[in-house]
């Protein structure tokens, strides 16, 4: 069955006072799918999403949703996203409950609808013994677990997340990860960026790879990993002073392996899914095969060097 | 007609005002000691303790003269600092602006919350002094009570007004000099401590195109019952500062917000 495009963009742009953060991108995303957005610091992810949330006017392109311009019908267009914006937006100034409940009434939610409504969320994502509690006493997996209910409190029909696991311990990632696939498996269009590849992995259907504000690859996620980086890895831990005369003799074998050097691992990545060790005299190195992933595909595409915030 | 109601910043503006009531609820016992203590103090401290020394002015003792001055500025001050500092936290500290702006919201619905709710605080200082003033005997005609509605009008020209700092300002210190440098020359100088014709006459020309001073004597009028034509002059007056001023308010909050 052919699906639906739910969001399209077409060449867009967004400069900040001469600085170009969106250098001229285009997507589809398709009803149902988790669309995901890689890519480090300042690649120009949060922008993007802001543009697609109507917060952010476009320098030049254009984007739809639901095939409504964000230009021209940002009021009709917010009341069926759901957002979970990167900066903690909870109200301080109330409870629990009721920053679900003021959300409710900004979208024009009645009240027997919206405390319904307003439950169901604080259940799913177990926090209904939180509901008296201020804001401030709860822990970071739950003031996010709370974001993602407040942003569900309009039944939308797409969820943009921009970041929405950063700064969590692994047990709160874990389930914000579970929560967020049980939503995608009810069927709601999900946005999500991430510098978390295994995040992508997991929850992403397609995704793409952004840097300096343009698109370097898209596809799912084994498309990426099969084109760009291959099936294996091989992983040789090797110490510093070592790692001249390793290097030296991996080329001289000629495998075709492209190598890269990450601190104090050697990677080798094989052109067409096996290799063969022989006379690179890796005896008594720490020597690992394992799948390649989508880190693998980031690190090839965006290069190394480190971003400021 | 309802979608279109539905895009009026009143619409908007309304669910922000309820959410600013359902935070000071929940703090009220903070809130009510400003709310009531400070203009008493000031009634009974100006208006018995140096008023004794200060003798009538017109037909009215001192404290009746001053009473209604009490009224207006407290109902300007507790506007202002409602959107200045309490509307500028919400929006740079806690990012609440920015979570509504995620909801059908726009900015010039926020700026409207804030300014409908500047006037609602503007009015419950009114009627908080207005009783104390009229324990004390100090309000002689009924019209007084349209002293609560000319207090919506009052909070709502400085909310709006201070919401085009709040809009502007780049830390909460800006805030500071709008205090310092404005509405207190403002207080000392509109007809709420003495009558402004004892003023040169400048000074007087002055005085009468900043906003308290209509509002002050808005107040006056009506707490005393003389009523003057120049009363519609200065409602008009009232009403072009609100409306101005709200108007360039949502400008400067949609550059901010929307970015």
């Amino acid at each position: 069955m052919e699906r639906k495009t739910v969001i399209r963009a077409e060449r867009i742009v967004k400069r900040y006072d001469g600085f170009t953060a969106v250098d001229g991108v285009d997507f589809e995303i398709l009803q149902g799918e988790c669309f995901g957005f890689l890519g480090p610091n300042g690649a120009g992810k949060t922008s993007t999403m802001k543009m697609i949330a109507c917060v952010s006017p476009l320098t030049s392109g254009g984007i739809t949703v639901s095939g409504m311009d964000v230009r021209r019908r940002a009021r009709d267009i917010k009341r069926i996203l759901g957002v979970v914006s990167q900066a903690d937006s909870l109200d301080p100034d109330l409870d629990v409950l009721h920053n679900l409940l003021a959300f409710a009434r900004y979208f024009d939610i009645p009240k027997e609808a919206a405390r319904r409504r307003a439950r169901e969320g604080l259940d799913l994502f177990q926090l209904l013994d939180k509901r008296g509690s201020r804001v401030e006493e709860l822990s970071g997996g739950m003031r996010r677990r709370l974001l993602i209910a407040r942003s569900l409190i309009n039944d939308p029909d797409i969820l943009v997340l921009d970041e929405p696991t950063t700064g969590l311990d692994p047990q709160a990632r874990l389930m914000v990860w579970d929560k967020l696939s049980l939503l995608k498996s009810q069927g709601i269009t999900m946005l999500l960026t991430t510098h978390y590849m295994d995040e992508a992995a997991y929850l992403c259907d397609r995704l793409v790879v952004m840097d300096h504000g343009k698109i370097l690859a898209q596809g799912t996620p084994r498309q990426l990993i099969r084109s760009l980086v291959g099936d294996l890895v091989v992983e040789i831990k090797v110490r510093h002073a070592e790692k001249p005369a390793l290097i030296a003799r991996i080329e001289s074998a000629r495998s075709g392996a492209r190598v890269e050097d990450r601190a104090d691992t050697l990677l080798m990545y094989p052109e067409n899914g096996s290799i063969s060790l022989d006379g690179m005299g890796l005896d008594g190195f720490d020597v690992v095969h394992r799948p390649a992933n989508l880190e693998d595909v980031f690190l090839r595409l965006t290069g190394r060097g480190l971003r400021e915030e | 007609m309802l979608s279109v109601v539905r895009r009026t910043p009143v619409w908007g503006g309304a669910k922000l005002w309820q959410r600013n009531r359902d935070a000071v609820i929940r703090a009220w016992k903070v809130e009510i000691g400003g709310l009531f203590m400070e203009p008493f103090i000031l009634l009974v401290a100006m208006g018995f303790g140096l008023g004794s020394y200060v003798g009538n002015i017109g037909d009215l003792t001192y404290a009746q003269f001053l009473a209604p001055g009490i009224i207006a500025s407290y109902a300007m001050f507790h506007a202002t600092f409602d959107a200045t500092y309490g509307a500028y936290m919400r929006m740079e500290s806690h990012h609440i602006f920015d979570a509504m702006l995620f909801t059908p919201m726009e900015p010039q619905d926020i700026v409207m919350g804030e300014v409908m709710w500047g006037a609602t605080r503007a009015v419950i200082s009114a009627a908080a002094v207005l009783f104390a003033a009229t324990l004390f005997g100090l309000i002689t005609s009924p019209l007084a009570l349209l002293t609560l509605p000319v207090a919506y009008l009052i909070g709502a020209v400085f909310a709006a007004m201070a919401m085009i700092l709040t809009a502007t300002a780049t830390t909460i210190g800006a805030m500071n000099n709008f205090f310092t440098l404005f509405l207190l020359p403002m207080f000392y100088v509109s007809g709420t401590f003495f009558p402004l014709d004892r003023l040169p006459d400048l000074a007087q020309k002055i005085a009468w195109a900043l906003p308290l001073t209509p509002a002050a004597s808005l107040v006056r009028g009506l707490a005393t019952g003389e009523l003057t034509p120049w009363m519609l002059a200065w409602t008009a007056e009232l009403i072009a500062f609100a409306a101005v001023s709200l108007f360039v308010a949502s400008h400067f909050m949609r550059k901010r917000l929307i970015k």
